[in-house]
């Protein structure tokens, strides 16, 4: 039996299947699971709840006097809209790459090139942002500026090779949780497209 | 068409319809984006297998069935089924067992493409899928014989 003899047995059963009623109208009305719709849910789920969370802290903040001095809440305000951002454009990658566009292969190729850039491209602003923040904070306990960030005198008091090494943790930490957090949310997909251009190859 | 693509990557009733949903509404989706630059069907096509190569759910299934599958290439003949019947039905099985990427080849070959309008669906060079189409045929030989 060659492959060429199951032209016409491919066209009958085919044909046979179109017999399935099929409604549309509810099919569009539902969304589509597509591999990444559990990720697009949660980035949702996310640019709700951390804007909450800011106006929540700032409200804290300016009414609770105590809250002002600590060190922890000034982190949020920088971590938390830092984080906000970086889902909403987690938000428009899936957004992107649930088009398609062009050849099959093409497409699989531009999406495994813009994913691929776009975490380098977090992972060199946030490196960036990181090596500032500690530029600054060293800075500013150099010149004994301690005042202008509240919590700062904490640090100030850790002997200087020990900071050095909390500063090279935090780099660390926040190296291994972008890894880690890039394969949980997009690894998956992103193995599987590369799955299929090595078998298009 | 879309149900020829569906029946390929799909193995039951319940997985047909979620990929056909799932294409139905990527095409949807995608229509606007449609400029006409290839031939409505090439654009078909696209999307469709696009969507069915990327659709996770299928591949969850496809684990749990693929002993099914294997076991259907030996399904006993039946006097009241033509050979050629239970011939088709081996050769079915045998597609199934190729990787996501053969199936579609296999399925644009069944679709009577060209290689040059395969080449325009799927972005693999008319060579490469002479090469690839090759290989498959041999592939289905041994998966049919066994």
């Amino acid at each position: 039996m060659e492959l060429d003899h199951l032209k016409n047995s491919w066209n009958i059963v085919s044909a046979d299947l179109t017999r399935n009623e099929f409604d549309i109208i509810s099919a569009t009305k539902k969304e589509m699971e597509s591999p990444l719709a559990d990720l697009k849910t949660m980035s949702k789920r996310q640019l709700i709840t951390l804007p909450l969370l800011i106006v929540f802290l700032a409200v804290m903040t300016a009414t609770v006097p105590d809250m002002k001095n600590q060190l922890l809440v000034w982190m949020a305000f920088i971590v938390l809209p830092l984080t906000t951002i970086y889902y909403y454009f987690n938000l428009k990658l899936i957004n992107m790459l649930e088009n398609s566009e062009g050849a099959v292969k093409n497409d699989f190729q531009r999406k495994v090139k813009q994913l691929i850039s776009n975490n380098n491209l977090y992972l060199g602003l946030t490196r960036a942002a990181i090596l500032i923040l500690v530029i600054i904070t060293e800075l500013l306990i150099q010149n004994n500026n301690t005042g202008l960030i509240p919590g700062i005198e904490i640090i100030k008091s850790i002997l200087f090779p020990l900071r050095l090494l909390i500063y090279a943790g935090t780099i660390g930490v926040h190296y291994v949780l972008s890894r880690y957090s890039f394969n949980l949310y997009f690894g998956r997909y992103l193995k599987r497209l590369k799955e299929l251009l090595a078998d298009m190859d | 068409m879309i149900y020829k693509v569906c029946r390929m990557y799909a193995n039951n009733h319940d997985d047909i319809q979620d990929l056909y949903q799932d294409i139905i509404i990527q095409l949807w989706k995608s229509y606007p984006k449609f400029r006409g630059e290839a031939k409505f069907s090439t654009w078909l096509y696209r999307i469709a297998i696009n969507t069915a190569l990327t659709n996770f759910r299928k591949q969850k299934r496809n684990i749990q069935t693929s002993d099914v599958e294997l076991q259907s290439i030996q399904i006993p003949y039946e006097e009241d089924v033509g050979l050629k019947e239970e011939q088709h039905q081996q050769m079915y099985a045998a597609i199934q067992l190729l990787n996501d990427v053969e199936k579609s080849i296999v399925m644009l070959y069944l679709e009577d493409k060209s290689y040059d309008e395969m080449e325009e669906i799927l972005g693999i060079s008319n060579a490469t899928l002479r090469v690839k189409m090759n290989r498959i045929k041999d592939k289905l030989r041994t998966f049919t014989k066994k």
